[in-house]
């Protein structure tokens, strides 16, 4: 019941060994055919990337990242990579209250509202000029990623004002934080 | 027959030890990663390379020219995270332009000879090596997945290695090194255990029915043989081979796999190491060679399928071309590709008993055996009523592709033209494009581009019975007889998306016709069949004692 083909003879072996190679092809090719709706949820570099540039629009995106130990060390490699300034962690302080945090690339300063009214500015004081606009503070503090949104920049300072219970204030106080700026 | 249950024999195909979801997640999010303005990150080219590479284990070739890549990218002071958020696609030019952009910013740690389109030339000390950015962009999915495997922080540390490295030595034992990470990753997300035994029990059963024969050709896989395989193995409930439609891809794989092995390019002897142009080209030839090999092989069974998953009825959402039963019916088709000439008996044993078995698994898992679930066979013409579904499926593809066409053409649609040409004989062909020559001849003044083509078109589209009377008489005759969503008048809402799923496809539907054409018209094992009615139902019958008799044996008395 079979029409001729080309003559063409292999080794039995050379053949299952080849047959092994298309069927998991076909598998590949298979799978990718019912991907979509059938797969696994995972997080890509694209949206590590997509979390690092966009955090404003990204908070659960990147509460996921940070429930992962492994894509949270990704993240942190990428933050400090894409990073115009850094501030790494500091050297033990003498006081729980750091007043300032002092940087190769910037400085960080801490100041409470003279109208006492619970609200305290954070003075970012950066050394090196830049071509990019600085848009985000990031901060690592506890192996949790946050951000805060700069202001515009002027000679180098950035000033944001924040409420007592912004987790920085915390971050600021812990000289095991990193700090980026990108 | 008719409520033939092809989705849930596929279902029942799948059901396999295949790539993890969390592998299929990820290379699903490689092959579909756009730019910001939409356009695909990778090539087709790329894309498929990947798969090939994954599936054949031949990454290692791959990933040293890659990590002379990265090498030069990190040694040109490229952040690695640039290469993975480029917002253009990769490809050889756009990698270039990053490289020179580089170039311009900054003092490179090691002497560049030069950057050309394709090519960067890089001094390190005593070490010259080359980079070719058109393998690069050939293979950049690849680089996507070992940055999904390795992860940012760890391929980071690694690129700061390749970027002061200072020898061939050093480069090549971060491939190494990459190359076990990525065989560390895919034996646990791709294994392979399911293949490789079923591949031993084909090579015995081979070696058992060619007399111990050492060499093989696909003219040895034959009806009988996949019959008598199916037999034999298909009572053992650990066997993969207890449905008989998995049997029979399986064969067709490995009909496929003996044409691949016999051009034998995926042991292409190169020297892969080779540092310099030459020996980089030589790498790239030899990897698409490979990668062609395999493309080849599969690009018709593939691509069919592909076309086929385009028209796909729960898809679409202005028309529908087939329907659901056509869908799964054509789709079992298409797998066998062009093997399906010479496997017609075992495409008419699917068509038939596939479809029973699957019912059996279903009656057997729920405990509803019945005895009527093998009154189908009742009819001695079974299979000259398959063939005669195979035939109307082919002429369903062809009547539905005119009779989309003929709804662009009422739609007055620029879109037809195209479609109508592809569609049209040599000489219609001619005749449209004769009209085209004329009316830009005729034209007294400079016209803008777009202007002209539109007013082209519309002038075209009225001499359409004139210019291609056999086709529009086609068109006309299909439209009459194929009456479906989307293939009357043309809808107000959604005007746009119906001419693309229209244009879309029309080309799908004709993407098929290749494939269905030479399974239906000039096929000689077929022709004989349809010749002899007598002795295809005796054929009929003796499979139907057969495949009950195996039936009974697999799920019990019942069936």
């Amino acid at each position: 019941m079979t029409q001729k083909s080309d003559g063409t003879t292999v080794g039995l072996d050379e053949a299952t060994a080849h047959f092994v190679t298309l069927d998991t092809y076909k598998n590949l090719q298979g799978g990718l055919g019912a991907a979509a709706s059938e797969t696994a949820t995972v997080i890509t570099f694209k949206d590590l990337w997509q979390a690092a540039e966009h955090p404003d629009n990204n908070s659960s995106l990147i509460a996921s990242i940070q429930a992962d130990k492994t894509q949270a060390a990704r993240f942190a490699a990428l933050l400090r990579s894409m990073a115009e300034f850094s501030q790494p962690a500091q050297a033990a302080a003498a006081t729980s209250n750091i007043e300032k945090r002092v940087g190769a690339d910037f400085d960080l300063e801490l100041k409470s509202s003279s109208r006492q009214d619970g609200a305290y500015f954070l003075i970012i004081r950066m050394h090196k000029q830049t071509e990019i606009t600085p848009q985000h503070l990031y901060y690592c503090h506890n192996n949790n990623y946050n951000f805060i949104t700069l202001s515009a920049v002027h000679n180098g300072v950035s000033q944001v004002m924040i409420s007592e219970a912004n987790p920085v204030i915390d971050a600021f106080n812990d000289p095991t934080a990193e700090f980026f700026i990108k | 027959m008719s409520n033939i249950s092809y989705k849930l024999l596929h279902k029942l195909a799948l059901q396999n030890d295949g790539p993890s979801p969390f592998l299929m997640a990820v290379l699903t999010s490689i092959i579909e990663a756009t730019t910001i303005d939409g356009r695909a990150r990778h090539g087709a080219q790329a894309q498929q390379n990947l798969i090939t590479a994954i599936a054949s284990h031949s990454y290692a070739k791959v990933l040293f020219p890659l990590c002379h890549f990265m090498a030069a990218g990190a040694q040109h002071h490229v952040p690695l995270y640039q290469w993975f958020s480029m917002p253009q696609p990769m490809t050889a030019s756009n990698i270039a332009a990053c490289f020179r952009a580089a170039n311009n910013q900054t003092t490179p740690s090691h002497s560049i000879n030069k950057i050309d389109s394709m090519v960067i030339s890089i001094t390190n000390g005593n070490y010259i090596f080359d980079v070719n950015l058109g393998h690069v962009a050939k293979h950049s999915a690849l680089l996507d997945l070992i940055m999904e495997i390795i992860g940012y922080d760890a391929l980071e540390t690694l690129y700061g290695k390749l970027g002061v490295s200072q020898s061939r030595h050093e480069i090549t034992t971060v491939s190494n090194n990459l190359a076990r990470d990525i065989y560390s990753f895919l034996k646990e997300h791709l294994p392979t255990a399911s293949s490789e035994k079923k591949a031993r029990m084909m090579r015995d059963f081979l070696e058992t029915q060619t007399g111990q024969m050492t060499q093989i050709s696909p003219d040895e896989i034959d009806d009988r043989l996949i019959l008598d395989f199916w037999i034999e193995y298909s009572p053992d409930p650990q066997s993969k081979f207890r449905l008989f439609t998995n049997c029979a891809q399986s064969w067709v794989t490995y009909r496929q796999a003996i044409r691949l092995a016999a051009r034998n390019r995926f042991q292409h002897a190169n020297s892969l190491e080779a540092p310099d142009e030459k020996g980089r080209a030589e790498i790239d030839r030899a990897d698409q060679d490979a990668a062609q090999a395999m493309y080849d092989e599969m690009v018709e069974t593939v691509d069919s399928s592909d076309q086929l998953q385009q028209i796909n009825p729960s898809h679409l959402q202005t028309v529908k071309l087939l329907n659901a039963t056509e869908f799964d019916h054509i789709n079992q088709i298409v797998q066998f590709g062009d093997d399906g000439q010479a496997l017609i008996l075992t495409i008419l044993r699917l068509a038939t008993f596939g479809p029973l078995q699957a019912r059996l698994v279903e009656a057997s898992r729920k405990k509803t055996m019945r005895d009527d679930l093998l009154a189908d066979l009742d009819d001695l013409d079974a299979y000259d009523a398959a063939i005669t579904r195979i035939e109307t499926a082919m002429n369903t593809v062809q009547g539905l592709t005119e009779a989309a066409a003929f709804s662009l053409y009422v739609s007055r649609a620029p879109a037809f033209l195209s479609a109508a040409l592809s569609l049209a004989d040599a000489t219609e062909q001619t005749a449209v494009r004769d009209s085209a020559a004329a009316f830009k001849a005729g034209l007294t003044k400079p016209v803008d581009t777009n202007q002209l083509a539109e007013t082209i078109s519309k002038a075209l589209l009225d001499q359409v019975p004139e210019l291609m009377p056999a086709l529009f008489e086609r068109m006309q005759n299909a439209r009459k007889k194929f009456r479906r969503k989307g293939l009357g008048k043309p809808p107000e809402a959604e005007f746009d998306l119906w001419v693309t799923e229209l244009a879309n496809g029309i080309e799908s539907l004709r993407g098929l016709l290749p494939v269905l054409g030479r399974l239906v018209h000039n096929n000689t094992a077929l022709t004989r069949l349809k010749a002899d009615h007598d002795s295809l139902q005796n054929c009929f019958c003796e499979d139907k004692d057969m495949f009950c008799t195996q039936f009974n044996q697999i799920y019990g008395a019942a069936s």
